[in-house]
């Protein structure tokens, strides 16, 4: 009957509009968002792997990138979208700020995903690792190496050469170094044998590489005051007020640049900036040490945040997958002087075929492998790193200072802030 | 007809405000000239005033790098925006700070001043919170509405209200002229130095903002072009010259703007017709 | 109505846009922050009533004093002196037989108009102390090179000139606007009488121009309170704290060490020292303010 017709109709279209619509929610991409706090060369390769990854993923996963400022904006940025519950999904954090988040339970723990992806599992072994074992916190994996480095020393061949030095020897502890500075002198009363700068990560060597160190183990006790500490400090101030070392807080770059500085320790990273902009000829060897070979890993890692649904970390996780796979982190490394993340990519002809071109690419690998050290990264770090740096400012600056004293009370004052968290 | 002083004095005068305005531009001319620099030649010592080459390239550089032209474009509308918004709803309640009297009027004005107490980092966090409550974000409003008025601009305006003589506004009272229609036909033509001021102030600082359109906007279709620039900055390796380049491209136009508005100011409203 | 009560009527009619939007946008997260200062909170682990444990841990910091100290020297330093270039600006830019007004208002003006983030890296060019410009031109004048940045009896110095040099045209500006309020007709009487300039600028110009230099003054003690731009681009508070101005202290608690509990407990207290402040003025001014 026409009635029954009509009923079956609707019946009929409705069902397939459902389906359609059924479809569509599940067929709709899921959106990623992708927070990344660099500029330049490195958000345009990022940028790049974003999109081929999209292509790929064509209607099932959408990465959108967003800048978020630099490394302490990106906090105010996080801090902001943390509290309104408007968190991305994965962003691009620099190491030493991890410790609250990693504290309140934010991130999301990436074994999860490992062990119900097996494929993935096996190439685990692939990355180096000191990477993963930086990444490793309480016995699980909550990151992956986006953009790390290691320090290098460059060095101004020209220089060493005019001073009577063999650029090919270059010195490799600090004593050497010191030696050479003095050496360096020489030239005349504008040059100087090493530049000394704020960066943090540096700082934080020294004190390893005298022995001593910054936090315990533990994360309980401030050890500002411990002897190779203090030892370290009281070696760069002398060298400060002897002449031989000059300390830089804003301009470190144009002095490197002058031709008038023998050595200075700066990130891997610079190689390709440096070796653009240098008007002579540029070294680069290993981080000099003192008691202990130490040299931090630096840079930031992408995280992704626990609080999303499950679908989306899915997606997430995908990315995360593709950025640190072979070829795509080996085109990153080769674009932006960072560090590949995997020993294949390390060993692929085009990376050996860029050591060839220029051995100094490859200290930083070498280094990696024999002396890398994770930074800091406990809760309150940046205040009690602040405070480190507002003594390390003083004794820069007052050559009077006693190092000794101002590093005693730096200790009471972070010990003070540690035990209040 | 007014006199005219000395050369003796009028040199000497002139020299000292050339030498002053030379002193406080030197930035901007420095910040021009590296515009035009290759990148290793920014930092040679001595300083040098004048670069090697000319060269317009780090323009191009730098427009290529990020999409500038949106971004200047959403800078202008924003900065508009909230500059005529602001002129509206600023003078209307400077007005009524200023010239009507009601109970709680001045404890409200203390209270609308005090908000220029609140520094901006202190509201980011809840401000953000309110717009994501509101679903404001990443669009033109959220760096428009919640600027729609400004304390700065009502303390400018009541300020200036203040100084305009009673009598004008006594007169047209007589006549019979509404509180409305004084204000719009006394007061308002009589303010444009400060009506000018204010809006060119306002346009300025959100032509400039940074942080708010960071944190509240992701989209770049909307992102403003400070936050545009700030991409230019990575570590060790900025590329000043894009940096200068990009930044000359947002203190230019306005300084032409500038330039040919600023007679406005400075219109003066000949008050001869007061009788005292 | 009478016409008291429509006069009043209007009035709230016409300050409520403004004062809604203030109120929604300013005081909502005013007061919020507030509430905040009384919990201990990084936005991770739930939040945990202290009560007063925040502004008593302020009182009771060493740090926090020194940030107040530093702002204060600031702020005593820069206040006058850009009120003072900027009247001086005005005065100059405003005199009838000058030429070029345009341009010099326009130049003046110019560091107003920069971004203060673009202008802060120029600026750390030009006090930088070895290839810097300004011990450049200081050894013209044998004057041994200054570590304007990295050393902590001159960083704050410089942040002072910087700070001054960004408002001065603003003042100027302002100036302007309220010395055209100033009938021309009483310039003229005085000429008449033979009077000097000084005697011109102490007897009309001053009094006349007090509710333009009372904004100004309460604006410029604002701005200079707030400053952080210039700070946080250029010395991040250092070096040695010797540039820890309160908003950078307040910063860095908040985004940095992630103790938004403290810093809204900083926030609530740089609130009311700002309305006492402004109040002192305000009262300071009655007395001295003329309005026609």
């Amino acid at each position: 009957m026409k009635k029954e017709e009509e009923e079956n109709m609707k019946k009929a279209v409705t069902t397939v509009v459902l389906l359609l619509c059924a479809m569509m929610i599940f067929a709709a991409p899921v959106k990623v968002i992708v927070w990344y706090a660099q500029t330049g060369v490195y958000s345009q390769t990022l940028l790049e792997l974003i999109d081929e990854f999209n292509k790929l993923n064509e209607g099932k996963i959408v990465v959108e990138g967003v800048y978020s400022g630099s490394y302490e904006d990106t906090m105010q940025k996080l801090v902001a979208s943390m509290v309104a519950g408007n968190l991305p999904h994965i962003a691009q954090i620099e190491q030493s700020r991890i410790g609250q988040f990693l504290d309140g339970d934010a991130f999301q723990n990436l074994d999860e995903f490992i062990n119900k992806d097996p494929e993935f599992k096996a190439t685990l072994s692939d990355f180096f690792p000191r990477f993963i074992s930086a990444n490793t916190f309480f016995g699980k994996l909550y990151g992956f190496p986006l953009n790390t480095s290691t320090p290098l020393m460059y060095i101004n061949r020209d220089v060493f050469r005019a001073a009577g030095l063999d650029p090919d020897n270059p010195p490799r502890t600090w004593m050497e170094v010191y030696q050479a500075s003095k050496v360096i002198k020489t030239l005349g009363d504008d040059f100087y044998g090493y530049r000394l700068g704020d960066d943090d990560w540096i700082l934080e060597s020294y004190a390893w590489q005298f022995g001593g160190d910054i936090v315990s183990e533990d994360g309980m006790t401030v050890l500002l005051d411990s002897p190779g500490t203090v030892d370290a400090w009281k070696f760069f101030q002398k060298g400060l007020q002897e002449g031989v070392f000059v300390y830089s807080r804003t301009n470190g770059n144009a002095m490197d640049l002058s031709g008038k500085i023998g050595m200075v320790c700066r990130s891997t990273g610079s190689l390709a900036y440096l070796k653009e902009n240098a008007k002579f000829d540029l070294g680069a060897t290993f981080m000099p040490y003192q008691i202990k070979k130490a040299t931090p890993i630096g840079g930031a890692n992408i995280y992704m945040f626990k609080n999303k649904p499950q679908n989306e970390k899915q997606a997430a996780w995908e990315f995360m997958k593709f950025v640190t796979a072979t070829p795509n982190t080996k085109k990153w490394a080769l674009a932006t002087g960072y560090m590949a993340s995997r020993i294949s990519a390390y060993e692929s002809p085009e990376i050996q075929e860029l050591f060839s071109k220029d051995p100094r690419a490859e200290v930083t690998y070498l280094q990696l492998q024999e002396s890398a050290f994770r930074r800091p990264y406990i809760g309150p770090y940046r205040e009690i790193f602040n405070i480190m740096l507002s003594s390390w400012q003083t004794i820069m600056t007052d050559m009077n200072a006693d190092v000794e004293a101002v590093l005693k009370s730096a200790t009471e004052k972070a010990q003070k802030v540690l035990n209040e968290y | 007809m007014r006199k005219i002083p000395s050369l003796w004095i009028r040199v000497p005068l002139y020299i000292v405000i050339i030498t002053i305005m030379l002193l406080v531009n030197l930035p901007f001319i420095w910040m021009l000239v590296t515009a035009f620099k290759h990148e290793s030649e920014v930092f040679s010592l001595p300083p040098r005033f004048y670069p090697d080459f000319f060269d317009f390239r780090n323009f191009a550089g730098a427009m290529e790098q990020i999409p500038m032209g949106r971004y200047l474009f959403n800078s202008l509308f924003v900065a508009l925006s909230v500059t005529l918004l602001q002129l509206v709803f600023n003078s209307f309640a400077a007005y009524g700070l200023s010239r009507l009297r009601f109970k709680g009027r001045d404890l409200i004005f203390l209270v609308l001043v005090g908000t220029l107490m609140v520094p901006p980092e202190v509201t980011l966090v809840p401000l953000y919170i309110i717009v994501k409550n509101l679903g404001m974000i990443d669009s033109y409003r959220v760096l428009i509405i919640p600027f729609m008025s400004s304390a700065f601009g009502i303390f400018l305006l009541r300020q200036f209200f203040l100084g305009i003589p009673r009598e004008l506004e006594e007169a047209a009272i007589i006549d019979g002229a509404g509180r409305v229609k004084i204000f719009f036909t006394i007061i308002l033509p009589l303010s444009k130095p400060a009506l000018w001021t204010m809006s060119l102030f306002t346009f300025i600082a959100h032509w400039n903002e940074y942080m708010w359109p960071l944190v509240s906007v992701s989209d770049p279709k909307y992102q403003m072009i400070q936050v545009g620039i700030s991409q230019f900055v990575s570590g060790w390796e900025t590329r000043w010259t894009y940096r200068m380049a990009a930044s000359a491209l947002t203190v230019v136009p306005i300084i032409i703007f500038f330039f040919f508005v600023q007679k406005q100011f400075v219109e003066g409203i000949s008050v001869s017709g007061i009788k005292e | 109505m009478r016409r008291r009560t429509r006069e009043a009527l209007a009035g709230w009619i016409f300050i409520s846009p403004a004062l809604v939007t203030q109120v929604l946008f300013i005081y909502f997260p005013l007061g919020w922050s507030f509430f905040v200062s009384f919990f201990r909170w990084n936005l991770i682990r739930p939040m945990r009533y202290i009560g007063f444990d925040n502004y008593t841990s302020m009182f009771t910091s060493s740090d926090f004093w020194h940030s107040l100290s530093v702002t204060f020297v600031y702020v005593a330093v820069t206040v006058p002196v850009s009120i003072f270039i900027g009247l001086l600006l005005a005065l100059l830019v405003n005199l009838p037989w000058l030429k070029g007004k345009g341009a010099f208002r326009t130049f003046f003006y110019v560091p107003v108009i920069t971004s203060m983030a673009a202008a802060a890296v120029i600026w750390a060019w030009i006090f930088e102390s070895n290839v810097g410009l300004l011990n450049y031109f200081l050894s013209w004048f044998g004057i041994k090179s200054i570590n304007w940045l990295s050393d902590p009896n001159y960083a704050l110095v410089a942040m002072m000139i910087i700070g001054i040099w960004k408002r001065i045209g603003y003042n100027m500006v302002l100036f302007l606007a309220g010395l055209q309020v100033i009938p021309r007709t009483y310039y003229e009487a005085a000429d008449i009488d033979g009077a000097t300039p000084f005697k011109k600028f102490l007897s009309i110009t001053w009094p006349l121009l007090s509710p333009t230099t009372l904004f100004v003054t309460v604006m410029q003690f604002i701005a200079s309170f707030r400053v952080f731009v210039s700070v946080s681009v250029m010395t991040r508070g250092g070096p040695a704290q010797s540039t820890q101005v309160i908003t950078f202290y307040l910063y860095e608690n908040a985004f940095a060490y992630l103790k938004f509990g403290y810093a809204a407990a900083i926030s609530v207290f740089m609130f009311v020292l700002m309305i006492i402040f402004t109040l002192i003025q305000f009262r300071f001014s009655k007395k001295r303010v003329h309005y026609l």
